[in-house]
């Protein structure tokens, strides 16, 4: 195996691991929260900030694994 | 893209400051105060339509009261033009059926009268008579005693006392 | 102008959209060996001299950021003049993001006053941001060779890092303005914690604190770069593949994701903002 193909497979491996966690973790996030809008509906705009500020810190996790595919693919030589 | 690139950042510094100051200074300003604007006509709409609704619910008591006691004063006139009418026809009647009463009591005075008046004549002319017939039948006149017996014996025997009863009520 | 008042509303976006898709395949020609990765490379469109470092000359990022700022200019123009009692279509939208960004983004974080404070910041964050996520979906004639492309420019790392640095810097501000400098880096340390543990605690703020900065840029410059290289690879395939069938196929779907990369710029405006009104609040109010 060439660096080439190592550093492309990096890249892909990067990438799909590490959406792998993030994506279980909204999975949860937007459950519960959708059913805690479903028993209180009252609370739903309160609920709802709180799931996007929830949403983006999970999410900031699947994309600091997309910036090290990034890295791997465009900037290790 | 992931190299460090002073000049973009220069950049946009410069245009996010420039956003923002011109958001601030003269976008968030009326668009605020247009907003509560919109509030505090609809707080105040609200609070003219609670009032009027107020006013008219006043309004119709006031005149479900006005109502009520317009009907008890009209039921009560009613009632007191109907006392005076029963009362009047009441005096009429008792006015009428004393005139009647009266009426009788001088028709049968009167028959009363007329009765005894005939029973008067009618003792005389009886008494007459029967002189005359005494005389023709015994022949001679008789003294007065005589007379006078005769005639209470004739009259006891026509026992006009029965008819004088009779002719009573 | 009667044929075009009888096109119903609702046909304009999906003109308009054909429109684009019909553009930007047009001027690219044949061109089979088509690298995503070139789509974001800034090449000056207008050298200007360099300062020591700074290269200030316009590149593609650049003339998309003075787009978004032109636009925003506008909006506000149009705010400042012409609000109605009664409000027509533009309007109520206008208003509307502005309620979001007023009572849903920093009413409902922060705390009675110090929202009315920091609104500016985060409800101008919230539009820059919003106007250049949707500026960046408009195809301007600044491609490699001139032709049409599209760019965000919040799909520059540089961008997004000094907008989130603009949220530290401001965080930081607001602490220490609220409690004095030694106040606010007390506020750091639980006061409760045992003394071998607050040392420790002292540290991991600080990490957090540059953490944030971190995840606040590379969150939004992440996800604007690959819904475009999404976007990019989408619409290059037709050329690649260099058949009809899969064109139309193709600009269906890309179609389809270029209206979820509207959906995905609102979203992380959104987020942006709520995340800085957080951190701010977070430095202002005291922690248990």
């Amino acid at each position: 195996m060439d660096a080439h193909a190592a550093k492309l497979l990096g890249a892909g491996l990067a990438i799909g691991l590490g959406v792998f966690g993030p994506g279980i973790g909204l999975g949860s996030m937007v459950g519960s929260a959708l059913e805690s809008i479903a028993r209180q509906p009252e609370l739903r705009g309160e609920i709802r900030t709180n799931m996007f500020i929830g949403i983006g810190i999970i999410e900031a996790l699947a994309l600091y694994a997309f910036v090290v595919s990034l890295i791997l693919l465009f900037v290790v030589k | 893209m992931l190299t460090l690139n002073p000049g973009l950042m220069f950049w946009t510094a410069i245009t996010f400051a420039i956003a923002v100051f011109v958001l601030w200074r003269f976008a968030f300003g009326p668009l605020q105060k247009v907003i509560e604007d919109r509030r505090a006509a609809i707080a105040e709409s609200i609070a003219t339509a609670e009032e009027t609704r107020a006013e008219a619910a006043r309004l119709l008591a006031e005149y479900r009261e006005t109502l009520a006691s317009v009907r008890a004063e009209s039921e009560e006139i009613l009632e007191r033009s109907r006392k005076a009418g029963q009362s009047s026809k009441d005096d009429i009647v008792e006015e009428a059926r004393r005139q009647a009463q009266r009426t009788v009591e001088q028709a049968q005075e009167q028959i009363e009268r007329d009765v005894r008046a005939a029973l008067q004549q009618l003792k005389g002319e009886i008494a007459g008579l029967t002189m005359a017939a005494t005389e023709q039948v015994i022949g001679k006149s008789l003294d007065d005693a005589d007379h006078r017996r005769l005639i209470d014996e004739a009259l006891s025997a026509a026992n006009l006392d029965d008819l004088e009863l009779g002719s009573g009520r | 102008m009667k044929l075009l008042k009888r096109i119903p509303l609702w046909a304009w976006p999906v003109i308009a959209l054909a429109a684009l898709a019909v553009l930007f395949v047009l001027p690219g020609g044949v061109k089979a060996n088509f690298n995503v990765s070139n789509e974001f490379v800034l090449q000056p469109v207008i050298k200007l001299p360099k300062i020591g470092p700074v290269d200030l000359s316009i590149t593609k990022g650049v003339i998309y950021l003075w787009v978004a700022v032109v636009v925003v200019c506008l909006f506000a123009a149009l705010v400042n003049r012409g609000l109605k009692a009664r409000p027509g279509r533009l309007q109520v939208a206008l208003e509307g993001l502005y309620e979001l960004a007023r009572y849903g983004i920093a009413g409902s974080v922060m705390k009675e006053g110090s929202d009315v404070t920091w609104f500016p910041y985060i409800g101008g964050a919230f539009f820059f941001i919003l106007v250049c996520n949707l500026c960046g979906l408009i195809p301007l004639p600044f491609g490699e060779r001139h032709q049409l492309s599209f760019y965000a420019a919040t799909g520059n790392l540089n961008v997004t890092l000094t907008l989130a640095l603009c949220t530290f810097v401001f965080t930081q501000y607001a602490g220490i303005h609220k409690k004095g400098a030694v106040g606010y880096v007390k506020s750091w340390i639980i006061p409760s914690a045992p003394p071998v543990l607050k040392q420790f605690i002292f540290v991991m703020h600080i990490i957090s604190e540059f953490f944030r900065l971190v995840s606040l840029s590379v969150r939004l410059f992440a996800n604007m770069l690959a819904g475009h290289a999404i976007l990019g690879v989408f619409f290059a395939m037709a050329l690649v593949f260099q058949s009809y069938l899969i064109a139309v196929v193709l600009q269906a779907g890309s179609v389809t994701l270029y209206l979820f990369e509207i959906f995905i710029a609102a979203i992380q405006a959104f987020i942006f903002a709520i995340l800085s009104a957080v951190y701010v609040s977070s430095a202002i109010e005291d922690e248990e």
